[in-house]
């Protein structure tokens, strides 16, 4: 266990220190951040001393060299725009993302997996095709669609929910909903398909010839085993939330991580957007460590796999 | 026998929806079971065994099937007959595991992965009896040694995965025990086995049934295990009854024809005692005497090691490596057999596959009329080996889904450019007809062909490219008994007519003795005896191929075996970099036998 544990932390250090590398590249690739930045029409000197203001005329091995003490010391750099740290930038906005990622994960895990289950055991009744279309419609539906159907619902018809802002948790419900969709979409189909695949199993054969119900045999020896491909699309699926929550913050102007990288982005303001880069980055490869210590406690055979 | 049956089938019926509507598995059979009675059903697969042992534990729409019409009277602890077909669910439930169980064929798949087996061998007892949880585990404890499990408090905590298939099975059966049942219903539960470990399984279930008074409900497709255990036999196939009667009685006169057909389709170990070359089933010319001619050298393998690196640790460093095999040295002749025969892990595999290098020996040399095969890099590989093809043990695997029978068999003609247009057309005809297909099979694709036939279409694609040396791993021991027999007879004719060599690769020790003009023996990745036929089956050296002779059921009812089989020492082939294996040492008995010095 301890081993498995090692092995899966030393991958993470190495795929973090490669992503360090190809952000801080890719920024300095794309440009001069000073093009941008200044108006048209300043004179060199400014140009020149606003260079050396933000280090630009340091050589790149340098750059990198005070960018890598920097994220070791808690020091992210200053915003080229807003002219004040990035880490305070971050402490205001990265809240409103956790909260706004946290409920559409408890609540696809809380429709997804029971309704997975109740379709697999339906499965060819009209309940279990209803419930897959449901599932294929919310697969299906662009997420700015979904968003701008939902407002005009809910907002401007029933004036039951705030279309836009983060001041109370009500604000986050229609954003939630609309991230999740897709998500929720996808635990669905693999909840069915992997309690499907467990049922014709031998061991649950074994379990019926025990004389255990049918009830208790899904709780126990089903739901357990099932639980291993569903555990990997929960992964992909928080990966994947980071790039729609861009859309979904811009419609619902919630003041998240996501907006605030792409206006980082077009406007280069390196600093920001190379520690959203790696945030997210380190994001998803601790997802992927948790995801790796589940399959470890839900399959004892993991623990033993010789590559 | 005059105590009232314990289980009464009577006029079973039960079908299962298919595409194309109804299918009736299993017609109108009727039969009893008495106390403390082995009843044996025995029959090809889609014989409907199966399905009727699911139906008396009330699964039979487990698999998708109904019980058309038909009594299934079962006697109770309390003395009440009940009907299984017509018991509501709750009462099924309680009956199950409790006054019948089952054990079943696929220990490996049987038990669930993410439990340990003896929380799964407690869950029963918990189930049945009103027992905490310490003491459903003591249960369970006491179980696990009652089936002869050797640590059984250690093994209490581990997974299935950590368990042998033998170990497993025994868990399975533990299982079956837990609640003390009346009748065990057992389907094929050493198929899956080695037959050494299939003989101590044996041996376990008789002497628990004894021990119990218990009835046993034995479904097996092997003539061997039923002459082993049964007291009376019930022949079944495509779902109806074909004959009934005691063991003994039917062995020595059957009187159906397809019972006769079954019997004699079994292979005999002992059988081909008066000759000294293969036979075909069936054939029973005496030897042709005189001098035959000597025949050519074909494959010389000499000191083939076979290794597979163990790594642990968050580096992965190289730590251990299996040895699977050992200093393996043979000479293959033209037109002869040569069998490798040994249980799972003996490395038998691993040196076929190793000579075709679809596995890289670590060292050795593998020399093909001559050629060193292991110098051999890309194209001349590719080239060499058109005159060495495989067939390989599961033809449902070993074929493409999505490819015809004709392209199948065509494709290795395609790949080394031999023929194309109707010549490529013709021959493949001709080789189809040879194994004994025919020309309107070419555009079915693999699903339409039964397991037999995939075996001759497999055969048939390895004798494309006309090759010398043919690795049959395991051919025939995913068939069926009659279709084994057939099969049996194709790969003995080809070799007269083609004059080829076979490395032929078996755990099956009947079949091999029909086979092969030598045999090696291998145990632990090393060859243990190695001698012509006769000398190794008349005449046995090494305690391990006496012991696997001695485990092979006998297909005669008055002679079962006496002597129980001692449970093998298992030895781990994972050994540490840097370990050297003893040496390889021989002593010569005759002048083709030799047995391994250890």
């Amino acid at each position: 266990m301890l081993d498995f544990l090692a092995r899966r932390m030393i991958g993470a250090i190495i795929t973090l220190c490669v992503v360090i590398a190809a952000v801080f590249a890719a920024t300095r690739l794309s440009g001069n951040a000073m093009d941008y930045l200044l108006p048209p029409g300043t004179d060199a000197a400014t140009r020149a001393a606003m260079i050396q203001h933000f280090g630009l005329d340091q050589p790149l091995w340098s750059q990198f060299f005070h960018f890598v003490r920097g994220l070791f010391n808690g020091d992210f750099g200053i915003s080229l725009y807003e002219r004040r740290p990035v880490a305070d930038i971050y402490a205001e906005r990265l809240p409103n993302t956790l909260i706004l990622f946290a409920y559409a994960l408890c609540f696809s895990l809380a429709v997804g997996v029971p309704l997975g289950i109740f379709a697999a055991l339906k499965r060819g009744s009209a309940v279990g095709s209803v419930i897959m279309g449901l599932a294929f419609l919310g697969y299906a539906t662009p997420n700015f669609v979904l968003a701008i159907l939902m407002i005009l619902f809910f907002s401007l018809k029933l004036h039951l929910l705030p279309s836009s802002g983060s001041a109370t948790p009500l604000h986050f419900v229609m954003p939630a909903l609309v991230l999740s969709a897709l998500m929720l979409a996808e635990i669905l189909r693999f909840t069915r398909n992997a309690m499907l695949d467990v049922m014709s199993q031998d061991y649950i054969r074994t379990a019926r010839a025990k004389g255990m119900s049918r009830f208790s045999v899904i709780g126990k020896h089903a739901l357990r085993n099932a639980a291993i491909p569903v555990v990997t699309i929960i992964g992909l699926q928080i990966a994947g939330m980071v790039g729609r929550c861009v859309l979904v913050e811009a419609i619902f102007a919630t003041k998240g991580i996501g907006d605030l990288i792409v206006h980082a982005a077009i406007g280069r303001d390196y600093p920001v957007l190379q520690f959203g880069v790696i945030f997210i980055a380190s994001l998803v490869v601790f997802t992927s460590v948790v995801i790796d210590l589940l399959y470890a406690l839900i399959d004892p055979r993991v623990k033993v796999t010789v590559s | 026998m005059n105590k009232p049956p314990l289980l009464s089938i009577e006029n079973l019926c039960i079908s299962f929806k298919t595409g194309s509507g109804r299918l009736l598995a299993v017609e109108k059979l009727s039969f009893d079971v008495s106390p403390g009675e082995c009843v044996a059903i025995v029959g090809e697969s889609g014989s409907g065994k199966s399905v009727t042992a699911m139906s008396i534990l009330g699964l039979t729409t487990f698999n998708g099937g109904v019980i058309e019409q038909g009594t299934l009277q079962f006697r109770q602890r309390n003395g009440e007959l009940v009907d299984l077909a017509q018991l509501p669910e709750r009462q099924l439930e309680s009956i199950r595991g409790d006054e019948i169980a089952m054990v079943f064929q696929e220990p490996m798949t049987s038990l669930n992965p993410v439990f340990t087996v003896g929380e799964q061998v407690a869950e029963v007892v918990k189930q049945h009896r009103q027992v905490g949880k310490t003491e459903a585990s003591a249960r369970a404890l006491e179980l696990l040694k009652r089936v002869q499990i050797a640590e059984a408090e250690t093994r209490f905590r581990q997974y299935p995965h950590e368990l042998s298939g033998g170990m497993r099975q025994r868990i399975v059966i533990a299982m079956a025990l837990a609640c003390s049942p009346r009748l065990l219903i057992a389907d094929e539960p050493t198929t899956a086995l080695d037959v050494t470990i299939q003989a101590q399984i044996l041996d376990l279930l008789k002497e628990l049934a004894r021990q119990d008074g218990l009835s046993l409900l034995f479904i097996t497709h092997d003539m061997g295990v039923v002459a082993e255990i049964a007291d009376r036999v019930i022949v079944m196939r495509q779902g109806c009854k074909v004959e009934e009667g005691p063991t003994e009685t039917l062995f020595a006169s059957p009187v159906q024809p397809y019972t006769r057909q079954l019997l004699d389709a079994v292979p005999r170990l002992g059988a081909m005692a008066s000759f000294a070359e293969p036979r075909a089933f069936g054939d029973h010319r005496p030897d042709l005497v005189g001098d035959k001619p000597a025949r050519l050298p074909l494959l010389r393998v000499r000191d083939l090691v076979s290794r597979f690196p163990v790594c642990k640790g968050a580096l992965q460093r190289h730590v251990a490596n299996v040895h699977a095999v050992e200093n393996v040295s043979f000479d293959l002749a033209q037109g002869e057999t040569l069998s490798l025969v040994g249980e799972s892990g003996c490395g038998k595999s691993t040196t076929g596959r190793s000579i075709l290098r679809l596995i890289e020996p670590l060292s050795g040399t593998v020399e093909l009329a001559g050629e060193d095969i292991l110098a051999l890099k890309g194209r001349e590989l590719q080239a060499r080996r058109r005159d060495m093809q495989i067939i390989f043990q599961d033809p449902y695997a070993a074929l493409d889904p999505r490819l015809t029978a004709f392209d199948q068999v065509a494709e290795p003609l395609v790949i080394h450019k031999v023929d194309q247009g109707s010549a490529l057309r013709d021959r493949v005809v001709a080789l189809i007809e040879r194994v004994g297909l025919s020309a309107e099979h070419l555009d079915r694709y693999s699903h339409e062909f039964s397991g037999g036939q995939r075996q001759r279409l497999c055969i048939a694609r390895a004798l494309t490219l006309s090759p010398k040396l043919i690795i049959a791993d395991e051919p025939v021991s995913a068939l069926d008994v009659s279709v084994q027999a057939q099969v049996v007879n194709l790969i003995i004719e080809l070799q007269e007519e083609l004059g080829l060599s076979y490395l032929f690769i078996s755990h099956d020790m009947a079949v091999v003795e029909r086979v092969s003009h030598r045999v090696a023996v291998m145990n632990m990745g090393r060859i243990v005896e190695i001698g012509s036929r006769a000398a190794v089956f008349g005449n046995p050296q090494h305690p391990y191929t006496q012991s696997l002779l001695a485990a092979v059921p006998s297909t005669d009812p008055t002679t079962k075996r006496k002597v129980p089989v001692a449970p093998t020492q298992l030895v781990s082939p994972v050994h540490p970099v840097g370990y050297l294996p003893p040496e390889t040492r021989f002593e010569r008995i005759s002048a083709d036998h030799h047995v391994l010095v250890n």
